[in-house]
């Protein structure tokens, strides 16, 4: 059994359940979209498929080992986590940061390759020229490629990344999308959370659309993004408009009567 | 902090450095307050012959100038490390509280203690500083955070700062407080070579330990989260950290006393040269460590200064100055 697979995820924090008996598989390949409304799961869900958090029910493998098998260095090089936020903590230059992403091979006879690793990571996310600012001085989007770069350049054949373009204008998202496709295409398993429907509509191969920690559907695109679903997870109204063979998904308006929400979504009085 | 145009190849500044602390080590051995023939010294002691000179070679000079070198790279590379573990540039090692319990054990050692060999003082100070670590884990567990951590460094740190202003309230007679009061502000002076042997093994086991942590500590430079995907175990990695700081500094403490900014100072000062890599800081600010707390050391015997000025005073007259401009930078970024 190959790929990253999760089955019937439970996860629950300060006695709150985040996740409810979820199945995710993602095989070598594919790109797949993590999708759902704020406190749906999707971060908690990515953060298990990485190893991160470990689950109160359910199992998760890697190409059929359970995880509690496989060693912490062995798994952190198959799968590439990039976290949400863009977290740097001292004033390191962009390519000392990348490079942290070979730290799962240190010691491994391929290590001789850390400096080949770090300069491709670096072009694949078209920051080679930040290569030697420091991160201090970095603009939010030039951070979040520079952080992107780095989970690239631990070239698992997982790449699990939770919200990579929020930070980023349209062009950057469009490019890092593709980037994304690009090293799908090139036979790595990548999931991906997202909250645009555009951009998962026109870049995924899958979507698994989660709502209250459950997976309301695991489909393509044009299934799990249907009006339907769509109404049901987020409590929206969409538009679609086909153009050039793609699908774009725009949200129009809110259902009424508003959906009941998490009380972490209501904003403060 | 670091640009890259100021940033230092580790490889040549970790040699400039350690060659810095040999000689200052050399020097130390060198500066006294007896004239010593040191080629006569060093001939007779070689031969084993006890005359004055080598006496004062063996017993006074070598023991002095050893023991700057190891607590100074102690508190150095704790320093360093801690930072890292804290990722905050004002964390030193004394945060989690060890230093002030390896003080309080040799306090008690000073206070019930009747029978003292030399070594009974130090010994005291190791047992608070393990006792405080095994609190410590006890109170923070093995999974605990950053936060948790630091608040049981708190509490111990105020408990054992209390009890040794206890021990100094009940002291028996004025002069027994004044001795407490002098080994508490921290000196190399009148140390053996026996405190060489006790402190050496277990510093060096400590220094292996914050070595062995580097690569876990560059990782959490992106957060927990990214450390831990990347294959690092983070209760291990406070346990290594913590563990390490404790043997080095724990050490340090109860051989010297309380030599205070060295551990901050140090690393905050390297990493305009190295960077902020967590991991390349340890090395540099070892030896860093030893370069100040020698070079300290040499100040007070040369500076004319009578009675002799306690090393942790001169560390900390020249240290807070640098809390105050690091302070002021941070605050500047800021804004």
């Amino acid at each position: 059994m190959s790929g990253l697979e999760a089955r019937g995820l439970a996860l629950g924090h300060g006695g709150r359940t985040m996740l409810a008996g979820v199945d995710l598989r993602l095989a070598s390949g594919e790109m797949v979209g993590i999708l759902g409304p704020n406190g749906a799961g999707k971060t908690t869900l990515l953060r298990a498929l990485a190893g991160l958090a470990p689950p109160m029910a359910g199992s998760l493998a890697l190409d059929g080992t359970p995880f509690a098998r496989i060693a912490d260095r062995d798994r952190a090089r198959a799968i590439a986590y990039l976290a949400q936020g863009a977290e740097v903590n001292w004033e390191m230059t962009a390519r000392a940061v990348v490079a942290l992403g070979r730290l799962p091979h240190r010691g491994h006879p391929k290590s001789r390759d850390d400096e080949t690793a770090v300069a491709e990571a670096l072009r694949q996310a078209d920051v080679p020229h930040l290569a030697d600012r420091s991160c201090a001085t970095l603009s939010g989007g030039e951070r979040a490629r520079v952080l992107l770069a780095r989970a690239l350049a631990v070239r698992g054949r997982f790449l699990l990344a939770d919200e990579p373009v929020a930070a980023l204008d349209p062009l950057l998202q469009l490019r890092t999308m593709e980037l994304l496709g690009s090293i799908a295409r090139a036979g790595s398993g990548v999931a991906v959370v997202l909250h645009d429907l555009s951009l998962a509509a026109r870049f995924c191969d899958r979507i698994v659309l989660l709502a209250g920690g459950r997976a309301l559907a695991d489909a393509p695109p044009a299934v799990a993004l249907g009006d339907a679903p769509v109404a049901e997870a987020f409590g929206i109204d969409v538009i679609r408009h086909l153009h050039d063979g793609e699908t774009f998904v725009i949200p129009r308006r809110p259902r009424a009567p508003p959906i009941a929400r998490s009380s972490d979504d209501r904003p403060s009085p | 902090m670091s640009g890259a145009s100021r940033t230092v190849p580790e490889r040549l500044l970790v040699p400039a450095l350690a060659v810095a602390a040999l000689a200052l080590t050399a020097a130390s051995v060198g500066i006294g307050y007896a004239p010593l023939d040191l080629t006569a010294a060093i001939t007779d002691a070689w031969a084993g012959r006890n005359t004055p000179e080598a006496l004062v070679l063996l017993e006074l000079r070598l023991p002095r100038a050893i023991l700057g070198l190891l607590v100074g790279m102690s508190l150095g590379l704790a320093g360093a490390a801690m930072q890292g573990l804290l990722r905050n540039p004002l964390a030193e090692p004394g945060i989690v509280g060890i230093s002030g319990a390896a003080a309080l054990g040799a306090v008690l050692v000073f206070y019930f203690g009747t029978n003292l060999t030399q070594l009974t003082l130090p010994l005291g100070g190791i047992a608070g500083a393990a006792l405080a670590t095994i609190v410590l884990f006890a109170l923070a567990g093995r999974g605990a955070g950053t936060t948790t951590l630091i608040l049981a460094g708190v509490a111990i740190n105020a408990f054992a700062g209390s009890a040794t202003a206890l021990a100094l309230n009940l002291a028996p007679n004025p002069y027994a407080a004044l001795e407490v009061v002098f080994w508490l502000m921290g000196s190399l002076a009148d140390r053996s070579l026996a405190h060489v042997w006790l402190a050496a093994p277990l510093m060096a086991i400590g220094w292996l330990a914050l070595l062995a942590a580097a690569p876990g500590l560059d990782a959490l430079t992106l957060g927990e989260d990214t450390a831990t995907s990347l294959g690092f175990r983070l209760s291990s990695l406070r346990l290594w950290v913590i563990t390490g700081s404790a043997l080095a500094v724990g050490t340090a403490v109860a051989v010297t006393g309380a030599i205070g900014f060295v551990g901050l100072v140090v690393p905050h000062l390297l990493r305009r040269l190295v960077g902020s890599r967590p991991g390349a800081l340890l090395l540099p600010s070892a030896f860093g460590g030893g370069v100040m707390v020698l070079a300290a050391d040499i100040a007070v015997r040369t500076s004319g200064i009578r009675p002799e000025l306690k090393l942790g005073v001169v560390t900390s007259i020249v240290g807070a100055p640098f809390l105050f401009h690091l302070i002021w930078r941070l605050r500047r970024r800021m804004t």
